[in-house]
């Protein structure tokens, strides 16, 4: 299992386009990826927007990747993703 | 006066006028309910995943089409019809042998408690699901997804809400303006509104008493919806909109005909309203409504939140003064994270500065916020606290004003109670503002609403005139400020009649300030007090306003 934390760049949270593209680069992985928020264990399908949106990840929490078939490159792709400002792009 | 005509007030989230003929937006079928025949297991999951495909697909095209917010929004809606965990669950339910569509149903509604509790941005995400929910369930009945009505001559549109997806086809030369009963000012009705700048006002009650096929005209800036209004009044709104559109470039200090200055501020809001507005074209911010921070909302929005937004502003206004009026959550806009008990009364009850008995943090955490957003920023910033009514209520919010190391705080004037004791609050604060719209519904004892007492509503009744005068020689024996903020500051021959009575300052939608400071700029304060000095013996509204038009300068010209 591999596991990696990642802080959330986007000034809205994990909402609206950041958890659109998040779900998006999830899928086309093709790989099993969850998050949680940390200090949080509710792991959730990081595949699913309706899931990622259920996190209420606001701008500055910080996460937990983890994944048992990823690669590490697969999971640091996804770390950058979260820490980077969606919103921005 | 027609009774079937009435007024009805919203959120402006997009300006402009417009008037037409209403048409709702069909309902959408309860398709929990539906009774069909139905495949069962497998055949049901496959179904399911055919009609979600469909659904992507149809979205996929629409967000094509489309561009900026609508389109992110629309690629977000593919991504819930596809949704893995949604899929999940309807298989899980139809596994329990639960029918398809009430399946899809309980799915839905068990995310839609979860982003209500979440509250807030995620809150505002549930129309977006529940149109994908019924969208599937459409395919999956066999119906046409719920959409506009079909119209080739233009129309005003009116919905409970609407979702992404039906606002995607939205055709700004058939749809000439958008009236929604829910939403906010970051709904996506407010969202493509703007996109598409079609005149919108969300958030309106007792919209349900508005019919298809009456007559509306709707103000998008002000937020007031004029309905069962005849073509002549609204044609003659219309000219008189235009006429402030033609004129309100105009920058640079007010000024009356001698040159003496007159302080001309601008009321903002909404994140659009403090985005548009032009530092230059304005002596400051007069009425900043901050309600639009909670609007919507299940919880409170953090401290820097808050900060955020107010930062926004003071940041534009270096070196101008910007009055914050802190929360005015109330009767006609109750904000469910207060969690305020119903009343029978709500507009005589717990609103405005009166929330603090119950949820004092709330108006703390707002000090606060705008404490630390006005440190190391040029504006000049005041604070107002709204519904005051005594001298020691005046004093309260003054020492907590101070107690956040905010300099200047003064209170509106909306209740009859603080007209007459306006000499004493002025000397327990720095400034005090008339809420037009609260004072005549208090004073006249009129509810704003009521379309039987709209002739109680009329400003030129003269006891509102009066109320304002003895505040306003309040201010004057205090040396203290003394502005109007009400909506009726923006007709221009009003606005000199208050002008007459010895108030310091105007604040207006940014629309209505060129109009202002050109008839302005045409007299001269001297004069203008003489003149409503005489006027306000007259009780007659209609003479007294045509007695005021008659002897200003110009004002049929502008």
């Amino acid at each position: 299992m591999l596991m990696k934390t990642a802080t959330v760049g986007s000034r809205i949270g994990l909402h609206a386009r950041p958890a659109t593209l998040l779900a998006e680069r999830v899928q086309d992985k093709g790989v099993e990826i969850e998050i949680a928020k940390v200090g949080d264990d509710d792991f959730v399908d990081a595949s699913s927007i309706l899931m990622i949106l259920s996190l209420g990840v606001t701008h500055g929490d910080t996460v937990t990747i983890r994944s048992s078939d990823a690669t590490i490159e697969q999971i640091e792709e996804i770390a950058t993703l979260i820490e980077s400002d969606l919103d921005a792009e | 006066m027609d009774t079937d005509s009435f007024l009805l007030n919203g959120v402006g989230v997009q300006a402009g006028v417009a008037y037409g003929v209403v048409r709702w937006m069909a309902p959408s079928v309860v398709f929990r309910d539906l009774v069909i025949d139905l495949p069962e297991m497998d055949e049901a999951k496959q179904l399911y995943d055919r009609s979600a495909n469909f659904v992507e697909s149809q979205l996929i095209k629409l967000a094509e089409k489309s561009v900026g917010e609508p389109k992110a929004i629309l690629e977000a809606q593919v991504q819930i019809a596809k949704d893995p965990a949604l899929r999940k669950k309807v298989f899980s339910y139809i596994d329990k042998q639960v029918p398809l569509l009430k399946a899809i149903f309980d799915s839905g509604e068990e995310f839609r408690v979860l982003f209500e509790r979440l509250g807030g941005i995620y809150a505002e995400r549930i129309s977006d699901l529940q149109d994908i929910i019924n969208r599937i369930s459409a395919a999956i009945a066999g119906l046409e997804s719920p959409g506009l009505p079909h119209s080739d001559t233009p129309y005003i549109l009116v919905a409970d809400d609407l979702a992404p997806a039906d606002t995607a086809t939205l055709d700004p030369k058939v749809v000439s303006g958008i009236l929604i009963a829910k939403g906010g000012p970051t709904c996506h009705a407010a969202i493509i509104a703007r996109s598409l700048e079609i005149p919108t006002v969300v958030a309106i009650a007792n919209l349900d008493k508005v019919r298809s096929g009456t007559s509306v005209l709707i103000d998008g800036d002000s937020g007031v919806v004029r309905v069962g209004i005849d073509g002549v009044l609204a044609g003659e709104v219309i000219a008189a909109s235009k006429v402030n559109t033609v004129s309100s470039i105009t920058v640079g200090p007010s000024k009356f005909r001698d040159g003496e200055p007159f302080s001309l501020l601008v009321n903002v809001g909404t994140k659009r309203e403090i985005e548009q507005v032009s530092a230059k074209a304005v002596d400051g911010v007069g009425l900043f409504r901050t309600e639009f921070l909670y609007l919507n909302r299940t919880s409170e929005p953090t401290l820097d939140e808050q900060v955020d937004y107010y930062s926004m502003l003071f940041d534009k206004f270096e070196g101008k003064s910007v009055t914050v009026r802190t929360i005015d959550a109330g009767a006609d806009k109750p904000l469910p994270f207060l969690g305020l008990e119903r009343e029978s009364n709500p507009a005589l009850g717990v609103r405005g500065f009166r929330v603090t008995k119950s949820r004092r943090e709330v108006i703390e955490r707002q000090l606060e916020a705008i404490s630390i957003a006005a440190k190391d920023r040029g504006a000049i910033v005041s604070v107002m606290a709204p519904m005051i009514s005594t001298v020691a209520e005046t004093e309260e919010f003054v020492s907590l004003a101070r107690s956040f190391g905010l300099a200047r705080a003064g209170v509106m004037v909306e209740v009859p109670a603080a007209v007459l004791c306006a000499d004493e609050i002025l000397s327990v604060c720095d400034f005090v503002s008339i809420g037009t719209n609260d004072l005549a519904q208090y004073l006249f004892a009129a509810d704003r609403e009521s379309p039987q007492l709209s002739s109680l509503h009329d400003p030129w009744n003269v006891a509102l005139l009066r109320a304002v005068e003895i505040v306003a020689a309040a201010g004057a024996r205090r040396g203290k400020a003394v502005s109007v903020c009400g909506e009726v500051a923006a007709d221009p021959l009003f606005s000199l009649a208050l002008i007459g009575l010895g108030v310091t300052s105007l604040s207006v939608g940014a629309a209505s300030v060129g109009k202002l400071r050109a008839i302005i700029s045409r007299n001269s304060r001297s004069e203008l007090s003489g003149i409503v000095r005489r006027a306000i013996a007259i009780t007659d509204p209609k003479l007294l306003n045509s007695f005021i038009s008659g002897e200003v300068v110009a004002a049929q010209s502008i």
